[in-house]
């Protein structure tokens, strides 16, 4: 038995509760991947090659990230995350923090590559919606569950290599974040808000019946913005340098990962990644039209009618 | 010398207009397309990607505080990235973060271009473009609370912008920067855009002649930006479907689509700084 949860395929260890995960359902005897616990963080890391009000990276390629009078957090390895709070344990900002932008960093000291985007399983494969903060990602992804997909990560997609070569996204963990707007207009109970302070307008949603935990092969990305008047709705074929640099941008943080790790090996990865399908997807400006929309994306990116 | 020239506005007071009009002066009075994907120099300060890109944190996990207190920072990175001035479109007000510091920090800024309109214009282009009641729209303008694409309900690709109300927005940059401004009233662009492209070269320090300029303004002239609009729509608009970001472009239209009572109420809010500014 263990108290371990998992996200990511990771198992993670962690003194912090972090009930959005799961239990860590793999081999008793693998030792944890990644451990999280609560401890002093420094003020100031040595040696700082990129420093935001925000984000410090060490040249050791330690990185502290931190939110003033909220909490700060050292990432080392991509094995351990010290979190330095006042917070209390069920604080929401906790998780947010820790499965958001610091698993994303965690990740970039492994050697992955994470995408910013939400993953869902359509039709048995996977599908990620990239974009930046504000594309509608999640908005998407949610209007995409209710047609009776199933969710495989809500921010980050992860990638490995199947046996056979093939590239697997893997499963996140069973919860997406929305905003106020798109809880309302898609009738949506929200959960929690993502941070104590009152304002913001997004929430948890948890969805473990909506949920598939197993890696699938990915079978394209769309690259989401919102149509404008010169850009209507619709799904179009992006390839090659536009396929590439669509890709690249959407590589989670980069900017900071490229003090992270090999930018030569992140681009490889791109590359592996661009062999699948790329689709530049603008979505309706407004929730009306969004539920016809995600109706018809499967068949728009070419993926049959089989199962879901 | 210093690279960040705000072009600051209240929305819907000529700001695009402006922007495009430099782009062709900075380009020898080249036409423009309104749809160019690429003006790399010509962006919006409160674009939420370059600013998560800057501090590499997603915004949309911070609060509007937050951020605030985060900005001066980002632009200071932003600044260090080099290769000349880089021309940023600025609806907030001139304001102190959280911290209390200016939101627009004087060290990486070498001037704005702070432009005005009489607000009852500013009322009916706004309530027109984005299909908003114009009573709605007038209350708005009178609130020093207001903040734009606010995260109270949902995100947007603009990060949060504290706009004040209409006359706070023009006293803050009339009053309050700590590097030269240059303040172009609309009407004014409209009565001699030539003239208000020299003021503009000169304080920013760009060298040009007026040859140049003629073309700048002939490149922007109303007619030609509305004519490609309703050719290939424009990629910055996000008004209602039926309605053109280039609209009317004109002064004083208020007074055939405000009622007199709305108009009053627009001089009772805002007087002190009309008259300051010479509409009333």
């Amino acid at each position: 038995m263990t108290d371990d949860c998992m996200a990511y395929g990771l198992r993670i260890h962690t003194r912090i509760p972090l009930p959005q995960t799961l239990a860590w359902n793999g081999s008793a005897g693998r030792p944890p991947d990644l451990e999280i616990d609560r401890g002093s963080v420094p003020e100031q890391l040595p040696d700082l090659v990129r420093h935001t009000p925000f984000v410090q990276v060490s040249a050791d390629g330690r990185l502290r990230f931190a939110i003033d009078g909220v909490l700060s957090v050292l990432i080392e390895n991509g094995r351990r995350i010290t979190v330095d709070t006042a917070l209390p344990d069920d604080a929401p900002d906790l998780p947010s923090m820790l499965l958001g932008p610091a698993l994303g960093m965690v990740f970039h000291q492994r050697g992955l590559t994470p995408l910013h985007g939400s993953c869902l399983a359509l039709r048995g494969q996977a599908v990620v919606i990239a974009g930046p903060s504000g594309a509608g990602k999640s908005t998407l992804a949610a209007a995409l569950l209710a047609q009776g997909h199933r969710l495989l990560a809500d921010d980050l997609a992860i990638f490995e290599t199947a046996a056979d070569g093939r590239l697997l996204v893997v499963p996140g963990y069973p919860q997406q974040r929305l905003w106020r707007g798109a809880l309302e207009a898609l009738a949506i109970t929200p959960g929690r808000p993502i941070r104590s302070a009152a304002r913001l307008g997004k929430f948890e949603r948890r969805v473990p019946e909506l949920f598939y935990p197993e890696p699938l092969p990915l079978a394209a990305i769309c690259h989401l913005s919102e149509a404008d008047p010169s850009n209507p709705p619709g799904v179009s074929l992006l390839t090659g340098v536009e396929a590439f640099e669509a890709t690249r941008r959407n590589i989670y943080r980069f900017h900071i990962a490229a003090h992270l790790t090999a930018i030569p090996d992140m681009l490889h990865r791109v590359a592996g990644i661009v062999r699948l399908p790329q689709y530049r997807v603008r979505r309706p400006g407004n929730f009306t039209d969004l539920t016809a929309f995600a109706a018809a994306m499967p068949a728009a990116l070419g993926l049959g009618s089989e199962a879901r | 010398m210093k690279p960040l020239v705000w072009i600051a506005s209240y929305p819907k007071s000529g700001n695009t207009w402006m922007r495009l009009a430099l782009t062709s002066l900075l380009n020898g009075g080249a036409a423009i397309d309104i749809n160019m994907s690429r003006r790399p120099r010509d962006v919006s300060s409160f674009n939420r990607m370059i600013f998560d890109d800057l501090v590499g944190v997603e915004s949309s996990e911070l609060t509007e505080d937050e951020i605030l207190a985060a900005r001066p920072a980002a632009f200071r990175l932003w600044a260090a990235e080099g290769g000349g001035p880089l021309f940023l479109k600025v609806h907030e007000a001139y304001i102190d973060t959280p911290k209390g510091e200016p939101l627009f920090p004087a060290d990486v800024s070498r001037a704005a271009i702070h432009i005005v309109r009489d607000p009852r214009d500013v009322a009916v282009s706004t309530a027109r473009s984005y299909g908003n009641d114009i009573d709605t729209v007038i209350a708005r303008m009178a609130n020093p609370g207001h903040v734009q694409s606010s995260t109270r309900h949902q995100v947007n690709p603009t990060l949060p912008q504290p706009l004040s109300s209409w006359s706070g927005h023009a006293e803050s940059w009339l009053d309050r920067p700590r590097f030269p401004v240059l303040t172009l009233r609309y009407e004014d662009m409209l009565e001699d855009m030539a003239a208000a492209l020299r003021r503009t070269a000169a304080i920013i320090g760009i060298t040009t002649d007026d040859a140049t300029i003629d073309r700048a303004v002939m490149a922007t002239r109303f007619d030609r930006l509305r004519q490609q609009e309703e050719q290939r729509g424009f990629i910055e608009s996000r008004t209602q479907s039926s309605v053109f970001f280039f609209r009317r472009g004109i002064a004083g239209g208020w007074r055939d689509e405000l009622t007199p009572a709305q108009a009053a109420r627009i001089v009772t809010d805002h007087g002190p700084m009309m008259k300051r500014l010479g509409y009333i």
